[in-house]
């Protein structure tokens, strides 16, 4: 069951426009994040899902616009605030992104470690790692490397170092990409699970239908025709009452009319 | 026989190439500029490590020390007692025409101590330590895992960029005294075997030609090769792009330009070594 988010604010993101040079990628975004709430960012591919993201997360400067933290806007905070909001984040990239020479322990205990947790002493970051671990289902796997295990369990334990600094917002990029049904359904549980234990706000990009009807609590959709947001709402809210027919389309998994492919 | 272009033409092909070369002098001048930026962040990040706030994993800097140093031995040997043979060999050819044959070892020493042990040094290490650093970061690139490090607050300067090239730095001059010392071991071999020289004759030349100066050059131009090496790898690696053939582009790209780049150290150190007498 889907908990009830807060009606706080926890971040807002302000007359974005993103743009690679001169190409503009999308404008005019413009949202609202109940802390608590699970947020997808939703569109086709090539969109501009995984750019915004990036904006969010501290990665990326965008062309213009805000993304704001509480009453910090990242992009315009000095270094230390940026430091200090970038603290409070927990990201699962595309990829993984697990470092390669590290075991599954070492790559969770990293973050722990970097950010000079030093309450606590190695063995403790060790054992808080363990129980990270434990709690994505990968006990098992402690002292493997990320090329000793499959797609799924890479994307647990990357989840896994997402929560190493229990995290106050989440960001979530195509968690459930080039997974089978079940790894996917299981990451989908697991999501709101956390979402339960750490009260955590979680930002989602995807187009995985069942995974977007499944967690949504609200979220944005990007079209890339037009270069900017075309609906906003959760994901079912949509489905039942978006009068766009791409969006239609998109969430019944349907070629729209007139689709010249190009 | 072909017409003559008409005039718009002309002016449109004269438009074209001017726009491509102020495009090419566009992208080197942002290509400065990513040097510059790397460079300033790396002595941030030096100055950090000094005050004792760099952040980054003391194990894996061990275990670049180790690569781009002891690992490196072999290879380094082998090359410079090639490269010591080899100046014996040409020497030995020229100077018994003239019958000075004793002096091969004043060339070889000097050749090797000045010159050839530091560059040829730099230049195997570019071709293995600083492919290998631009490599390894260039995949870290593509998997994301540079990314991974700035979303914990990490700057990749301080954790990838800064073992490496304190690393190389350090190491590069201690390779450097194991290469003049095969090199003049090499020199030695062939001046001993096809010469007439004994070994005594051999090594006392070689103890007067040598001064302190011409290993201070030497250790000094290792030093900075080291530096440039180390620098051209983790850039190229740093910028490389997302894609399979990104980590190939990044390690040519920092091969070249360090072997380039050593050369033209090397050059510039003759210059004011010739000015200033050394």
């Amino acid at each position: 069951m889907i908990a009830t988010p807060s009606t706080e604010i926890a971040v807002e993101v302000k007359d974005l426009r993103m743009a690679y040079g001169k190409k503009l990628i999308q404008e005019n975004i413009g949202f609202k994040v109940k802390r608590g709430s699970i947020f997808i960012i939703m569109g086709g591919s090539g969109c501009g899902k995984s750019t915004l993201l990036k904006h969010m997360i501290g990665l990326l400067p965008p062309a213009d616009g805000q993304v704001l933290y509480g009453e910090t806007d990242y992009w315009a905070a000095e270094m230390d605030a940026q430091d200090a909001i970038r603290r409070r984040f927990g990201v699962l990239f595309q990829g993984s992104a697990l470092f390669s020479t590290l075991t599954l322990s070492e790559n969770v205990t990293m973050p722990m470690q970097l950010n000079g947790d030093a309450k606590r002493s190695k063995a403790e970051h060790r054992d808080r790692a363990e129980e990270l671990l434990g709690l994505v289902g990968l006990s098992h796997a402690v002292d493997l490397l990320p090329n000793e295990i499959s797609g799924g369990m890479k994307k647990r334990a990357a989840l896994a170092r997402a929560l190493a600094l229990d995290p106050e917002f989440l960001f979530l990029d195509e968690p459930s990409a080039g997974l089978d049904p079940i790894s996917s359904r299981k990451l989908d549980e697991l999501i709101l699970e956390l979402r339960e234990r750490t009260k955590a706000t979680v930002m989602v990009v995807t187009h995985e239908l069942p995974s977007l009807f499944a967690i949504g609590d609200d979220g944005i959709f990007l079209d890339a025709k037009s270069k900017q947001p075309i609906a906003r709402g959760a994901p079912k809210a949509l489905l039942e009452s978006c009068e766009d027919p791409f969006v239609q389309a998109f969430l019944k998994r349907e070629v729209p009319e007139g689709d010249t492919d190009e | 026989m072909s017409e003559r272009p008409p005039a718009l033409h002309r002016h449109r092909e004269r438009i074209l190439a001017l726009a491509a070369v102020g495009k090419d002098a566009l992208s080197r001048f942002a290509a400065v500029k990513e040097v510059a930026t790397l460079l300033g962040e790396l002595i941030l990040a030096t100055i950090a490590l000094v005050r004792g706030r760099a952040r980054f994993d003391r194990a894996d800097t061990w275990a670049v020390v180790q690569a781009s140093g002891a690992s490196a031995l072999g290879v380094v040997a082998l090359v410079n007692l090639l490269v010591g043979s080899i100046l014996a060999f040409v020497g030995a050819i020229q100077l018994q025409k003239f019958g000075a044959e004793m002096f091969v070892a004043d060339l070889v020493s000097i050749a090797t101590v000045r010159e050839m042990a530091a560059v040829i040094t730099a230049v195997v290490l570019s071709g293995r330590t600083g492919a290998a650093f631009a490599a390894r970061i260039a995949t870290m690139q593509g998997n994301e895992e540079i990314d991974a490090l700035k979303t914990m607050g990490v700057s990749p300067v301080e954790y990838l960029v800064l073992p490496r090239v304190l690393a190389l730095t350090l190491m590069t001059p201690l390779l450097y005294v194991f290469a003049c010392g095969v090199g003049l071991i090499g020199g030695w071999l062939v001046a001993v075997g096809t010469l007439d020289l004994s070994n005594a004759l051999y090594w006392d030349r070689t103890a007067d030609a040598l001064a302190g100066r011409h290993f201070v050059l030497g250790a000094l131009k290792s030093f900075c090769f080291g530096a440039l090496v180390a620098f051209a790898g983790c850039y190229y690696g740093l910028r490389a792009g997302r894609n399979a053939a990104a980590v190939g582009e990044a390690t040519t790209s920092a091969v070249v330009s360090g072997i380039v780049g050593v050369i033209v150290i090397d050059a510039v150190f003759a210059l004011c070594a010739f000015a200033l007498d050394v």
